[in-house]
């Protein structure tokens, strides 16, 4: 059973689907019990890997770089292509995989009253695994299999249950990851030919585990195979920039985008929240894993122009853009634009403090996002419309709801004492020992979220009571799902050592390829 | 020992655990709505009483370090918090005399005021929830004052901001509270970007001092003039980092070019005012400067800006003072002016007397709210002055406060106004030599004591005497409201006293730092120069709202547009609307205008592209290749139909064929024969 935990972990929500579909129309209310079943149970195999898991007793699986990893499962797939499933977990890993869980539960609390129960729920369950199966891959093609399995139900879950321009938004948010696929693939394709672990040069044995492919030499160049078609550095940084693409589209980085804003505005909360809280990271964990690791001297070039100056830019942009924003939705939407700006600087930085934050700010930011998004939700579900100039006195009708509402705004603009306010320090704090004038540029930032945010807060919470005609306060799902995200907010604001020692070894690591 | 330090340690934690817990109970009361028997009277009961176990524990902290001389520190260690480069941010205070003494009047203030809140929020809708928040500004300024390194000192810095936000925003009702509230927190946010940009530079500069994040100075030894020969971008990084701080102290204590959001924070309730616009919060500036007055020292720089900045924001905020109509506005502005006062002491090296202003000022200033907020429950909340008068007679209590607090501000002997001011432009006086700007500073000292007086008798003379107007009524039950009065009265006066034959500024020698004095003598003539110019200024005061109304009223109407640009204030406010805030409104909108316009369309662009792309490979299938294969289908037709043609079925025909392929190949090979050949 340990040794197959983390399959366990990624399938076990599979087996709920059957259970959905064939249950009779009639039951179709008990399907939302299922997958909160389905779901909890991998929450509690998350929480007791954090409980096993010691990065100061480990094992080395594949290489002595990486003390980190843990759990290992490795399984011939594809043999002559030397495709294994691979499997692993580190901290950085863990900590998403937490995420993923905790996120995912929090989202289905607010699903109660979507239509077509049984379709909703099985590709929400098909959803979780392909998440945790990018976050837990450790063969890049396995990597790639499970980023694509996850495309598929989000389209679906976008297209059928969205908004009004729901096909819209569905395809656009399709293609551009599509896109960001194609040079993925092309990447894995390269990094496949290019490969050879065996230091023999007369045999050549290829690989595409990412733990493997990370240790110097394993990944040559185009001479080892007598092709001449450019230098070694030039189709490195051709190979950085590719899959810089493919992992920028997720992220997003600017001008990249644009389906953000769209997929989330129809997107249903529920699927908002998986969206910014969980999908955004995995182009920064994409980063994390294969980038860095894989290509460390090209990182070491471009990290000033791709990572810190388009952490920058993603910053101002999206501050700007949400504070131009009425559509409350759209405002949260590009929040997470500068947000996941942090944790570009962050990993600008290529070191220690800058790692941890930006691991750290995925974590805080998918929990405060989730909190805007349910905010967001809470709200519409009441007078179905999102637009902040129509709301007022919400404070006056939702009193608790106002509270938690309050607290994702404050964190949202990084308040000290909640957990943002550490990760985005520690990413700046990061950055400026390598980037001082992007750094305090991206300063800049955290003026005009609390421009946005707390522009937002006050049209819609104070001033006249009768503005919106609310009536009813937070229902129980809604604060069940909102409570273990205020309180992770708040005890990781206090206490962030909670998350920060876990990814403590990953995160040197990391650091000790570049310093 | 180690029992008597874990008792101390958790004694020095209760100080800020105490309000904190009294925020989360009274807090969760609100928050779930409980209600039983009674419910104010435990809610305020309970926010009172912990708010007391943290004066109590400061005030023993004090006499303890008092105890130890000026040397004398506590340290206590309450969590760890996070890392950066190894350097451990961590929930660690430090009791020292500088922190001791601002901890104890804090609490004290906070006490008194959490008192006079009883009967001032009586009734009000939100009575659980304005005791909580007011627990938490408490627990948050302590942790503020109590921290000992600069990131647990930014979560207080941050968190009292927080709190100002809340209780501003109290009444959030009222539009222009609610809007005074995010202007507040949006100006000091301006600041917090300082603050944290500070923190970057004394991150960096931490690998060659080892210290600077941290507040514990005397037990490291490096030499900060050394640290001039560090750069950035060609200036040297302790000017940089001294600025920066000194913006966010700036932001923080209502300077210049910050300063607008005080006046609109009175919309706030008068309690709050007096606590956190008046005697705390807004120090937290000043207190910031105090902590790190060794570095401000090495920063000859910023110490002249810090000077300039205080003077003209005092000379400027005392002349708006005089022209303001609402009594909290008054009171704000007197704020403004006092507070660039004590930063027109510190840039000058006076941080002792600054730190001492600033207790008496707290004192005397917190009085001046509550008689003004006592006088609001009398007039219905309506703060316009020009609606009151000859309330003296109708409550002489309430007139004799404020008329002892005035007296205190003017600097008049011997309130305790007059003992600190005296010792600031001592200290001014004492710097003359040094350059024209020494004389300067000086003249602007003596300029602020005159200003003072005008406009703080003016507001005295305006409620308490002339005709009798507005709708007065007497409230019933203020005890809590006039007991406090007397008792801060008794402060404003006694706290003068503090420094008799200079054992306050000793107490502090070791903890704030002190440029050298250089012993001029005419102290007794400063003293008096300074009082004459209060008493004339009182004076001119007297004559002009008493005795002589006409003559003002005669001069106002003269001068329109000079007297309207005065009351606007300079018209500010409206400034910055027209400036910064335009200006990123603009940007915001542009940026959005480029997002719909330039990114989606580039996107349409491509999706075109792509649809075009495909409709040309369609129509190239439709033209090019469907014809290709017409045209090959034809040929092999056309082909097929003359080869059918030639098969006649005769044979004299196909012979003719061959003989004709016989001819054609021989002809072939003799030609290719000769080619050999030759």
């Amino acid at each position: 059973m340990e040794n197959y935990i983390l399959s366990i972990l990624i399938f076990f929500p599979l087996i709920g689907i059957p259970l959905i579909l064939i249950l009779p129309a009639r039951f179709s209310g008990i399907s939302f019990w299922i997958t909160l079943i389905f779901l909890t149970l991998p929450l509690f195999l998350t929480l007791y890997i954090y409980s096993i898991y010691d990065p100061a007793n480990p094992i080395r699986p594949f290489s002595s770089e990486y003390t980190d990893l843990m759990l290992i499962e490795n399984a011939v797939w594809i043999e002559q292509f030397h495709i294994n499933y691979t499997l692993g977990v580190d901290g950085i890993s863990l900590s998403l995989v937490i995420l993923t869980s905790v996120i995912s539960i929090s989202g289905l609390f607010i699903t109660r009253q979507v239509p077509h129960k049984a379709g909703f729920y099985s590709l929400y369950l098909l959803l979780f695994t392909g998440m945790t199966g990018v976050f837990l891959a450790l063969d890049f093609f396995l990597f790639y299999v499970f980023w694509e399995l996850m495309l598929f139900p989000m389209y679906f879950l976008i297209g059928i249950w969205g908004g009004e321009r729901r096909e819209y938004a569905a395809i656009k948010f399709f293609l551009f990851t599509l896109v960001g696929s194609i040079f993925m693939l092309l990447v894995l394709i390269l990094f496949y030919l290019f490969s050879d672990i065996n230091p023999d040069p007369e045999i050549r044995e290829r690989t595409l585990n990412i733990v493997q492919l990370a240790e110097p030499g394993v990944l040559q160049g185009p001479f080892a195979d007598g092709l001449s078609l450019m230098d070694a550095g030039t189709f490195r940084i051709l190979i950085w920039i590719s899959l810089f693409i493919a992992f920028a589209v997720k992220i997003p980085v600017f001008p990249l985008h644009s389906w953000l804003p769209v997929a989330h505005v129809e997107a249903s909360t529920p699927i908002s929240v998986i969206l910014a809280g969980i999908l955004l990271k995995m182009g920064i964990y994409g980063i994390l894993r294969i980038l860095l690791p894989v290509l460390p001297d090209q990182s070491v070039l471009l990290a000033p122009y791709f990572l810190a100056m388009a952490g920058v830019i993603n910053i101002l942009y999206g501050s700007l853009n949400a504070l131009a924003q009425t559509d409350l939705k759209r405002l949260v939407a590009f929040s997470s634009i500068a947000h996941m700006g942090f944790a570009l600087l962050g990993i600008s930085s290529l070191n220690q403090d800058g790692f941890n934050g930006a691991v750290f700010q995925m974590f805080t930011h998918g929990t405060i996002s989730a909190m805007l998004f349910i905010s967001v939700g809470v709200l519409y579900d009441r007078v179905h419309h999102r637009d902040i100039t129509r709301f007022g006195g919400v404070i006056h009708s939702m009193p608790r709801f106002s509270v938690l509402a309050a607290l994702a705004f404050f964190a949202g603009l990084a308040l000290p004492g909640l957990s943002s306010f550490v990760s985005e320090a520690l990413c700046l704090f990061g950055a400026f020992a390598q980037h001082p004038y992007y750094t305090i540029a991206a300063a800049a930032g955290i003026i005009l979220a609390a421009a946005y945010f707390l522009n937002a807060f006050q049209k819609i919470f104070f001033g006249n009571p009768d503005a919106s005609g609310i009536k009813e306060d937070l229902k129980l799902n809604e604060f069940f799902a909102l409570l273990p995200l205020a309180a992770l907010t708040l005890v990781l604001g206090i206490y962030p050592s909670l998350f920060l020692d876990t990814v403590e070894k990953s995160v040197f690591r990391l650091s000790s390829m570049f310093f | 020992m180690d029992y008597f330090n874990l008792s101390t340690e958790h004694l020095a934690a209760l100080i800020i655990f105490s309000p904190a817990a009294g925020f989360l109970m009274n807090g969760w009361i609100s928050f779930f709505n409980i209600r039983f028997a009674k419910r104010d009277l435990f809610v305020f009961l309970t926010a009172s009483l912990f708010v007391f176990i943290s004066f109590v524990i400061s005030s023993y902290f004090l006499f303890q370090i008092f105890s130890f001389g000026s040397e004398g520190k506590i340290p206590a260690h309450l969590g760890s918090w996070f890392s950066v480069n190894k350097i451990p941010f961590q929930f660690d205070i430090l009791i020292d005399p500088l922190s001791g003494i601002m901890a104890a009047i804090i609490s004290l203030v906070s006490l008194i005021v959490h008192l006079y809140s009883k009967d001032y929020m009586k009734n009000e809708e939100g009575f659980a929830r304005y005791f909580a928040v007011l627990n938490l500004f408490t627990a948050m300024m302590l942790i503020l004052i109590l921290s000992d390194n600069i990131m647990f000192l930014f979560l207080g810095w941050e968190g009292v901001g927080l709190c100002s936000y809340l209780l501003i925003g109290f009444y959030f009702k009222k539009q222009d509270a609610s809007r005074a509230s995010l202007k507040a927190f949006m100006i000091n946010r301006t600041g917090d970007f300082a603050f944290l940009a500070a923190v970057f530079f004394l991150i960096h500069l931490y690998s060659q001092t080892g210290s600077l994040l941290f507040f514990d100075f005397n037990s490291v030894n490096f030499s900060l003039t050394e640290l001039r020969h560090v750069h950035f971008s060609g200036l040297p990084v302790i000017e940089i980092t001294a600025f920066l701080l000194f913006a966010a102290a700036a932001a923080k204590s209502a300077q210049i070019p910050f300063y607008t959001w005080l006046p609109d924070a009175m919309a706030g309730p008068t309690p709050v005012s007096a606590l956190i616009h008046a005697a705390t919060m807004v120090t937290a500036g000043i207190y910031l400067i105090l902590r790190m007055s060794h570095f401000f020292l090495a920063a000859p720089f910023t110490m002249d800006v810090i000077a300039l900045t205080g003077a003209f924001t005092s000379i400027l905020a005392g002349i708006f003072a005089l022209f303001q109509f609402d009594i909290k506005k008054v009171l704000a502005f007197s704020t403004i002016s006092q507070l660039g006062f004590i930063f027109l002491a510190l840039g000058s090296g006076a941080f002792q007397e600054g730190f001492f202003h600033l207790i008496t000022h707290a004192f005397f200033k917190a009085s001046l709210f509550l008689c003004a907020g006592a006088i609001l429950i009398y007039l219905h909340h309506n703060g316009d002055m020009r609606k009151m008068g000859g309330l003296f007679h109708k409550d002489r209590l309430t007139g004799t406060v404020f008329f002892i607090a005035a007296l205190s501000i003017s600097g008049i002997f011997p309130f305790a106004g007059f003992f600190s001011k005296d010792l600031i432009l001592i200290r001014l006086y004492e710097n003359l030599n040094s350059g024209p700007l020494s004389v300067f500073l000086f003249s602007a000292g003596l300029l602020i004591a005159f200003i003072t007086p005008l406009y703080i008798f003016r507001q005295f003379f305006m409620i308490f005497f002339g005709k009798e107007k507005g709708n007065f009524q007497h409230s019933q039950n203020m005890y809590f409201i006039k007991s406090m009065l007397i008792l801060l009265t008794l402060l404003s006066f006694l706290s003068g006293f503090l420094n008799i034959s200079g054992f306050f500024t000793d107490f502090l020698k070791h903890t704030v730092s002190s440029m050298a004095n250089q012993g001029a003598a005419g102290h007794t003539l400063i003293a008096a120069a300074a009082g004459s110019l209060s008493i004339s200024a009182v004076f001119i005061s007297w004559l002009l709202h008493i005795k002589h109304p006409a003559f003002k009223e005669a001069v106002i109407a003269r001068s329109g547009a000079i007297y309207r640009f005065l009351t606007g204030c300079f018209y500010v406010d409206e400034f910055y609307q027209k400036t910064v805030i335009l200006f990123i409104k603009k940007a915001s909108d542009y940026s959005a205008l480029f997002d719909r316009s330039i990114i989606d369309s580039a996107v349409r662009l491509v999706s075109e592209i792509t649809c075009r792309i495909s409709r040309l490979s369609h129509s190239f299938e439709k033209h090019v290749v469907l014809k290709t294969v017409r045209l090959i289908v034809q040929t092999s037709k056309t082909f097929g139909m003359i080869s059918r043609n030639l098969q006649t079925g005769y044979l004299h025909n196909y012979l003719h064929y061959i003989l004709g392929g016989v001819l054609i190949l021989g002809s072939m090979m003799i030609w290719l024969d000769l080619w050999r050949k030759f």
